[in-house]
């Protein structure tokens, strides 16, 4: 396992515990939460080196958790990639520009490269 | 003094038809229940409504328990006409339920309370109650449902929870919802035919019992029972007016001058007897001011102004002139309401005054509940009476040869004012025809059997009853060369 990890905030059932098993499997380290608040709450808490925040969530949805993240100067670095079902255009108008994203339904080694390729900078 | 009524108020589906039959919508406010099998479709009508109501200006929340993925979803309903990305997620959100339900349904509520409170929706689906029967007592169910419907009172929002029921056994959400709406599949024959079915709707005149269901690339529509809504026998109105000509004259002379206004006549016969070839006639007197209807099932519109031109009726010319319109719907694969309304709103939208339906069969083929077809007809009947349409059809008998007729359908003769009867008869190894009435609404007529033949100008009817009375004797050596 790397040192590094990676927080999943998706609410649907499933979808966390799939890039949980294939981000371990590629050795990262994972933590996942069902919505932006615990989230966010996570993120304070254990500052992963990357962020996979999906878009429509219950409590806090994924464009104000951005805004959360950004708002925070401890947390505003990390990097964040935005997934949805919905096209990337109207992610990046929601999120204000960020365009860092992956289209759900997603394929996985093409999630692994993103991770990979963001992590890096 | 009567008691003053109050009607519950109504959210709009937005889905064609279902309106209709849910007495205006959902009950606004309240939680209903849309029940199905996999693949009856709740997927699709929950999204549909999701997206009418939103195209309407207001805003959705499409929340999942344990189903399928939003993204899944939305692939597949991206490539129907009622997707609009541009309304996702800011007036319609889709989110999981399922976390907070893996502890208690409590949290669901608690969850679904926040929801509705930030995001506030009018409209709340809920899909995939099944696994909370699954994995709660019918106790927690039940205060589930009561917990949304009080969430529901208090945000103004109407709830339609989606599940797959369950046949035979207990479903506690049954007895707490507003309104239970059930899709069905079900195959007859080879062909798979949907329905929809209201169950329960509280303090409404919703229209129960099964209605016909399409999907196509528009979404759901919903085809009423016909003979459910419409044909109300005590809104016909007294009949008035000039009998309308057959173009026939001699048949109009034995009708007593022709066919009564608004009234429905049918035109009983073997095949080959020359039914469409009167109902051609009738039609051939349309003018722009009265315009005819012409509903078949077997021949074209191009193939049946051929034939009318044959006859020397001028059909291209009133078509040419808008006063003459040639429907035709091939007998396979229809949706009887469907047929209903689609003739219904023809008639409307051009002032239809004649109506010539071919063949009472067309509409027995597009059911598979064989004894609706009277019921149906009768109501259409009923509401083109109500309309001023003066209706003829034709029904076509089994036996072939010989005056006796045998109805295709019992009651047919109940739900026509006025009877003509074709007949074949074979005589001297010569076939001839021969034509009769037997009733007519408030007229004296011709009660005498008359020959007929189809000539390159038409039906010509005798002007007598003499040949037909030599057939009919068995003289018929002097009918042979004498015909009309």
């Amino acid at each position: 396992v790397t040192d590094k990890t990676i927080l999943v905030i998706d609410d649907e059932y499933g979808i966390a515990d799939l890039l949980q098993f294939a981000l371990e499997d590629a050795n990262y380290r994972v933590l996942t939460a069902p919505n932006g608040k615990m989230g966010l709450a996570a993120a304070q808490q254990h500052h992963p080196h990357l962020i996979l925040l999906d878009v429509m969530m219950p409590i806090m949805d994924g464009p104000a958790t951005l805004r959360a993240l950004k708002a925070d100067e401890t947390l505003r670095d990390i990097p964040v990639v935005m997934m949805s079902s919905i096209d990337e255009a109207r992610v990046a108008q929601l999120c204000q520009g960020f365009v860092v994203f992956v289209r759900k339904p997603f394929n996985l080694d093409a999630l692994l490269g993103l991770v990979e390729k963001t992590m890096d900078g | 003094m009567s008691p003053q009524v109050t009607k519950l108020e109504r959210l709009s589906t937005g889905v064609p038809g279902l309106d209709r039959i849910l007495d205006g919508g959902l009950v606004r406010g309240g939680v209903h229940l849309l029940q199905g099998v996999p693949g009856a479709g709740k997927t699709v009508l929950s999204n549909q409504m999701c997206f009418a109501h939103v195209a309407a200006g207001g805003r959705a929340l499409y929340t999942t328990l344990l189903a399928e993925t939003s993204a899944h979803m939305m692939q597949h309903i991206s490539t129907l006409s009622f997707f609009d990305a541009s309304a996702v997620p800011a007036a319609l959100s889709y989110i999981s339920a399922y976390s907070a339900m893996k502890t208690a349904l409590k949290d669901v509520v608690k969850l679904l309370s926040s929801e509705l409170r930030s995001k506030k929706p009018a409209l709340l689906i809920i899909d995939g109650l099944a696994i909370a029967n699954v994995s709660f007592g019918p106790v927690e169910v039940k205060e589930f449902i009561h917990e949304l419907q009080l969430a529901g009172e208090a945000y103004g929002c109407t709830t339609l929870i989606l599940s797959t029921g369950a046949q035979g056994s207990y479903q506690p959400e049954l007895t707490m919802v507003d309104g239970i709406i059930t899709l069905q599949r079900t195959l007859h024959g080879t062909r798979s035919l949907r329905e929809v079915e209201v169950q329960k709707m509280r303090g409404s005149n919703a229209v129960f019992g099964r209605h016909s269901m399409v999907i196509t690339g528009s979404g759901v529509t919903v085809y009423p029972r016909l003979e459910a809504l419409l044909g109300d026998p005590n809104a016909v109105p007294a009949p008035a007016g000039q009998p309308l000509g057959t173009g026939v004259p001699r048949l109009d002379r034995m009708l007593g001058g022709g066919l009564p206004p608004s009234s429905t006549t049918m035109r009983l016969g073997p095949s080959g007897s020359g039914k469409t070839t009167i109902g051609l006639h009738f039609l051939a007197q349309s003018t722009v001011e009265e315009p005819g209807l012409l509903l078949g099932f077997y021949e074209g519109p191009s193939r049946l102004a051929r034939k009318a031109k044959d006859l020397g009726l001028p059909f291209q010319e009133l078509v040419d002139a808008g006063a003459l319109t040639l429907m035709c719907f091939p007998p396979t694969e229809q949706i009887l309401d469907d047929l209903g309304a689609r003739l219904l709103e023809t008639l409307h939208k051009q002032k239809t005054m004649r109506l010539f339906i071919d063949g009472l069969d067309g509409f027995e083929l597009a059911t598979p509940d064989r004894h609706r077809v009277i019921p149906f007809f009768t109501a259409l009947a009923n509401e083109l009476r109500i309309m001023g349409v003066t209706t003829l059809f034709t029904s076509e008998t089994p036996q072939t040869i010989g005056m006796k007729i045998e109805v295709p359908f019992a009651g047919t003769s109940g739900l026509a004012e006025n009877i003509i009867l074709l007949h074949w008869l074979q005589s001297r190894a010569r076939l001839h025809r021969l034509l009769s009435i037997t009733k007519v609404r408030d007229s004296e007529f011709d009660l005498s059997v008359h020959e007929y033949s189809i000539t390159g100008q038409g039906i010509v009817v005798a002007e007598d009853s003499t040949g037909a009375r030599a057939l009919l004797s068995g003289e018929s050596a002097d009918v042979d060369g004498g015909g009309p």
